[in-house]
């Protein structure tokens, strides 16, 4: 084996553990701090432990109410998620085609970007009941994510591609399946990675607030209610695995369709 | 193709007022002029890019070679080819065929399963001059196509365009800023210039295309015909 080869296959070896090993040392300097913070103040009720907190996380894994609040919170996160993407998706095309339709939206999506989140909650909760609310407020704060990075993907496509299509008189069905969906899958899958989590807190924020029934966030809030710190971090643990496998699931469902080098 | 009375305003900017020009059968002609002058649209009018008032006969479809290579990023280099043109060719058996032959002509059999990030400048815009002479066509448009490449690129890219043309031969109207380009490649040599813009030197060069060199006395003439006309 030439010298080179060795150290390129070293250098690969390398590279593997190290997209292991980092993250692994990321969440145990966490863990550590965490630790050292519980030791310090030694009450509980204030900061439990990282063993207490994974403690009841177990404990919760074990019983009914954990899995009816998780597929409460999932399957209305999953809604609104779902909505906002199909609304964001149909409205940038319609933007795309129709500039004068984009143009009116822009201050739309703007006001929607701009408006508090708090607003949001609280007018929401005038409006709908507890169940509804969360909805639509999850809806409201990724549809415009969604929605601005749709719309900047199309008009990114390359003009001598869409030159070239024209030309060479391409279907439209080839030019949609082939041409546009592939230009705006990359930068989507990364939008939709990094706002389901995002749409997972404001959920469980919002549900908090409308004290919606199987759900996540009333679990935490009474936990809170009753001082046990232990299982509000238990609940935020979950959370947090949660919101780990949706990004996960999107990373994966991106990789699996989008396969060409950028 | 004929262009008649070909009228275009970009704003208050006349380009161009009933401007007519004709280009011949299995030739090659290059269009030059200054910069800003409606080279380039008067590529877009002819591909159909972009609206115009005038007439323009044809007999064919038109394929286009650009200044940049306008490669999917996601097909390799086969499915570039195969998407500008599956529906030009039905069967499939012909497809596949007339892609492996155009692909040897431009000397990328091999590079046949690449994306277009792992093809270098010079590969990738082969692959765009492959695809104009794959796309049954009866003229083909080059905008610039050789613009910045390095001279050696540029060279070996303008060979590949005189091999494709010599086995299939087409009506070939290229717009360049290159005068040594247009008089390496070109049959007929057609410059146009003011505002809006109008034909101001025609020539014909008739040396035979692959043994021209730029010292000819044929191709001196026209260069220094085209040097007083453009005031260099």
């Amino acid at each position: 084996m030439k010298f080179c080869d060795l150290k390129e296959r070293l250098a690969s070896k390398v590279g593997i553990i190290g997209n292991i090993a980092y993250p692994v040392i990321g969440a145990g300097v966490f863990l550590l701090i965490w630790f050292v913070a519980a030791k310090a103040t030694d009450m509980e009720i204030i900061l439990p432990s990282p063993s207490r907190a994974f403690e009841e996380f177990f404990v919760l894994f074990g019983t009914k109410e954990f899995y009816v609040a998780l597929g409460g919170t999932l399957g209305r996160a999953l809604i609104s998620f779902a909505l906002a993407f199909l609304c964001a998706a149909i409205l940038a095309v319609i933007g795309y085609l129709l500039p004068s339709v984009s143009k009116i939206l822009a201050p739309v999506v703007t006001i929607l970007r701009s408006v508090p989140t708090m607003s949001i909650i609280l007018l929401s909760l005038i409006w709908l009941n507890s169940s509804e609310s969360p909805v639509l407020i999850t809806f409201l704060i990724v549809f415009p994510l969604l929605y601005s990075s749709l719309e900047r993907s199309l008009k990114n496509i390359d003009g001598y591609v869409l030159s070239m299509s024209k030309v060479f008189g391409v279907p439209l069905m080839t030019r949609i399946f082939r041409m546009y969906i592939p230009a705006v899958l990359p930068d989507t899958v990364a939008a939709a990675r990094s706002n389901i989590s995002l749409g997972l807190k404001v959920m469980i924020a919002s549900e908090v607030l409308a004290q919606t029934v199987k759900s996540m966030g009333v679990a935490m809030q009474i936990s809170r209610v009753y001082l046990d710190t232990a299982a509000l971090m238990g609940w935020t643990i979950a959370a947090v695995i949660l919101s780990y496998l949706l990004e996960g699931a999107v990373l994966c469902m991106g990789r699996l369709i989008v396969r060409w080098k950028r | 193709m004929k262009l008649t009375n070909i009228t275009k305003r970009y704003g208050e900017v006349n380009i161009f007022e009933k401007f007519s020009i004709e280009f011949e059968e299995n030739k090659v002609t290059a269009v030059m002029g200054a910069s800003g002058i409606g080279k380039s649209t008067l590529v877009n009018i002819m591909a159909g890019l972009t609206p115009y008032d005038g007439y323009i006969e044809s007999e064919g479809d038109i394929s286009c070679v650009f200044s940049e290579p306008a490669l999917l990023p996601n097909l390799t280099v086969r499915g570039n080819l195969e998407y500008a043109v599956a529906h030009r060719y039905k069967d499939k058996l012909r497809r596949s065929e007339a892609i492996e032959n155009v692909l040897e002509a431009v000397e990328l059999s091999d590079r046949a399963g690449a994306y277009p990030a792992e093809l270098s400048t010079g590969m990738a815009q082969r692959v765009s001059m492959a695809r104009g002479f794959l796309y049954p066509s009866r003229y083909i448009l080059l905008d610039e196509a050789f613009r910045g490449l390095d001279t050696a690129l540029k060279t070996k890219l303008e060979r590949y365009f005189l091999k494709l043309l010599e086995s299939d031969p087409r009506t070939v109207i290229m717009i360049t800023h290159d005068v040594n380009e247009a008089l390496l490649l070109a049959d007929r040599l057609v410059v146009i210039d003011g505002s809006p813009a109008a034909v101001v030197m025609d020539r014909n060069i008739d040396a035979p295309k692959e043994s021209r060199k730029l010292s000819d006395p044929e191709l001196q003439s026209v260069s220094d015909e085209f040097i007083t006309i453009v005031g260099l």
